[in-house]
This record gives structure tokens, sequence and C-alpha cells, in this order.
């Protein structure tokens, strides 16, 4: 499988979703400097973490500007899988390409530590092999994750079943103390209405090889590369 | 170039702003200022409004309310139409400058 990383100024874990689409998941991947006009022959796009543009004006403001992103958002158009991952969530957020916002974490702090996410669907390119709601555990580093949305949009993510993790303790449960950001209903992670799109907030890339703690990450990567296979 | 820095470069006046600045309510000043508020939505959630309207209680201030933070952005506009100013303005808010999910604006034009 043929998968673009983007790279905006100020993306910094580009590198790592490299690594490990290629070197743990043996698939040919490539870095995307964000002027490029053209996703060439990318079969799937992933949207790193980092601090593009600094996080200047607001988190993925600036770059879902970027030259690139047209392209991103006609690929998506298209029915293409595009993954957003922590800042990359924020840039799809702010491009439109997902609903509602990432805002400051509700403690005012930078959460740097492991948690648990779990699977609330198995229906979508992200999260297929994830079935019976098997909890990954995945480390967050963000200052700026807690998932907002109106009434409104909230209703129609639950009645499309477009939330796709939520952030539990160990045994599973939703609860506050789960919750690392203040997400509405300890939202991690989503899709859009046509499921090709989606993003969350953890690291998958961090935690996809056992000598890193974790390797429950891959799985976002095995869903997506799944689901690219029956499209053939 | 404006008037004033052609004075001022050929070096008829030291410094042209401060005759100028006498005559700003004639417009001979170029360029205009747009001066844009941001502010969180009442719906989300402020958790630095909160702290700083802690801060304020605990320094000893009496009878704060609330307190929301925002941004300010003063953005320098060439020309003198106001009405295409705005117009702009009012695009670039809404675009980029602030995102309508999570925060209103407004925004004075001078």
């Amino acid at each position: 499988m043929n998968f673009a990383v983007l790279q905006f100024p100020g993306s910094n874990c580009d590198q790592d979703v490299v690594h490990v689409l290629r070197n743990v998941l043996g698939h040919s991947a490539r870095l995307l400097w964000h002027k490029e006009q053209s996703l060439g022959e990318a079969e799937a796009v992933i949207v790193p973490g980092g601090f593009s543009y600094g996080d200047y004006l607001r988190t993925g403001a600036i770059a879902r500007f970027s030259p690139v992103m047209q392209a991103v958002q006609g690929f998506a158009a298209k029915g293409g899988l595009v993954l957003g991952i922590c800042n990359g969530f924020q840039i799809l957020c702010e491009a439109g390409l997902l609903p509602g916002a990432l805002v400051r974490n509700r403690s005012l702090q930078f959460r740097c530590e492991p948690i648990f996410l779990k699977p609330a669907t198995a229906d979508s390119p992200f999260t297929n092999r994830m079935p019976g709601g098997k909890l990954l555990r995945l480390p967050i580093a963000h200052g700026e994750g807690c998932y907002f949305a109106d009434d409104q949009k909230l209703s129609r993510l639950r009645a499309n079943n477009q939330v796709l993790w939520h952030y539990v303790n160990a045994q599973g449960e939703p609860t506050p103390g789960s919750n690392p950001n203040g997400s509405l209903e300890n939202i991690a992670g989503i899709c859009n209405e046509a499921r090709n799109v989606a993003g969350l907030m953890p690291h998958p890339e961090r935690a996809s090889e056992p000598i890193l703690g974790c390797a429950d990450g891959r799985l976002v990567f095995e869903s997506m590369t799944e689901s690219m296979k029956d499209r053939i | 170039m404006t008037l004033a820095r052609q004075l001022e470069r050929s070096g008829i006046l030291a410094s042209a702003w401060p005759t100028f600045g006498a005559v700003r309510g004639w417009k001979l000043h170029c360029g205009m200022k747009a001066k844009i508020v941001i502010t969180p939505k009442k719906a989300v959630v402020d958790p630095q409004g909160k702290t700083v309207q802690n801060a304020l209680t605990q320094m000893g201030y009496a009878g704060i309310g609330a307190v929301h933070v925002g941004k300010y952005l003063e953005v320098e506009l060439e020309g003198t139409d106001l009405e295409a100013a705005r117009r702009q303005i009012e695009e670039a808010c809404h675009k980029i400058l602030s995102n309508p999910v999570i925060e209103d604006y407004r925004f004075e034009i001078e």
C-alpha cells in the first residue's frame, strides 16, 4: 500500500509515521512537503502530529491553507482515506474535513501520558481491526486536545456512528478521570459522514512496536490497509 | 508612497509625521487599520478565563465576575476605501482569523 505523509513547517511526527508504515508494516510511504500540489500515487494520506506553523493563530489554522491541502480535499471528496493524528486532527477540523474543533485542554496543562482508548465501532476503515471493543493503550502529548462541537453536531455524530474512539479507564469505562483533556463525551477520535476521513488525538505511531512498550497503535494503520485491500 | 514619506526621503523634513499627525482629521495619512477582537463562544468552556478570574479574586479584587480571554489583532491596510476594507476583513475573519465553530469576532476599521 502506498501512503503519503504530509509535512508542514513545524510537523514533528512525520518521520515516526513513515518509520512505522515502512519499517514495521512494510508499506510504501513517503513524505509530502506541504507545498506539493499533487498526492502522486498515494492510496492514503496521513496528516501527522506536531506544531505546524508553531500553532500560531490557532492550531492547524494556517496549515489548512497549504497548497497540499487542496489535493487532500479533492482526494477525500473522491473517497480517499485520510487520517489526522493530533495536530493532523486539528488541521482536518480547521479544514472542515471533520466536524467540530479542538481547544485548549480543560486543565490548561500539556498532557504527555499513556491513556486507554475504547473503539466505539468496528465499522470504519480505521477501526475494523478492533472488534469487540478491545482497549488500546496509546500515548498522548498535547495541550489543545479538548474536542468541542455544538449540541446539534454532537447528536449527528452519535446518530451516524461517527465517534470512533472514547477515552476510558483500564476497565473500559468513559469516566471523567480517564479524560485527559476535557473532550465532550470523552471523544478521542471521530470520522466524517462518508467514513473515509478520521482524526484522533493520541499517537498510534508511537505505540506500534513492542520495544516502545505497546504495539496497539499498529491496529489503526492495519485497519486502513485492510480496508484498502477491499477497495482493490 | 505617501506625501509624508516623500518629504522625509527628500530630506525636506526630518520627519513629516508630527506635521501630518496634526492633519489626520483631513485624512492626509494613507492606509487604514483594522482592530479585530476574537473571543471564545459562550458554549465553549474557557479554562483560561476561569483561571484569570480566580487569580484576580485571590489577589484581592472584589466583585470580579466571569473573565473571558480572547485575541486582539491589528491589521494595517493600504488605501482609503473603507467599504472594501470592511468586506475584506469580514471575509478574512470568517475564513481564517477566527474559527466560527468556537469563536466570535468583531472589528472596527479606522
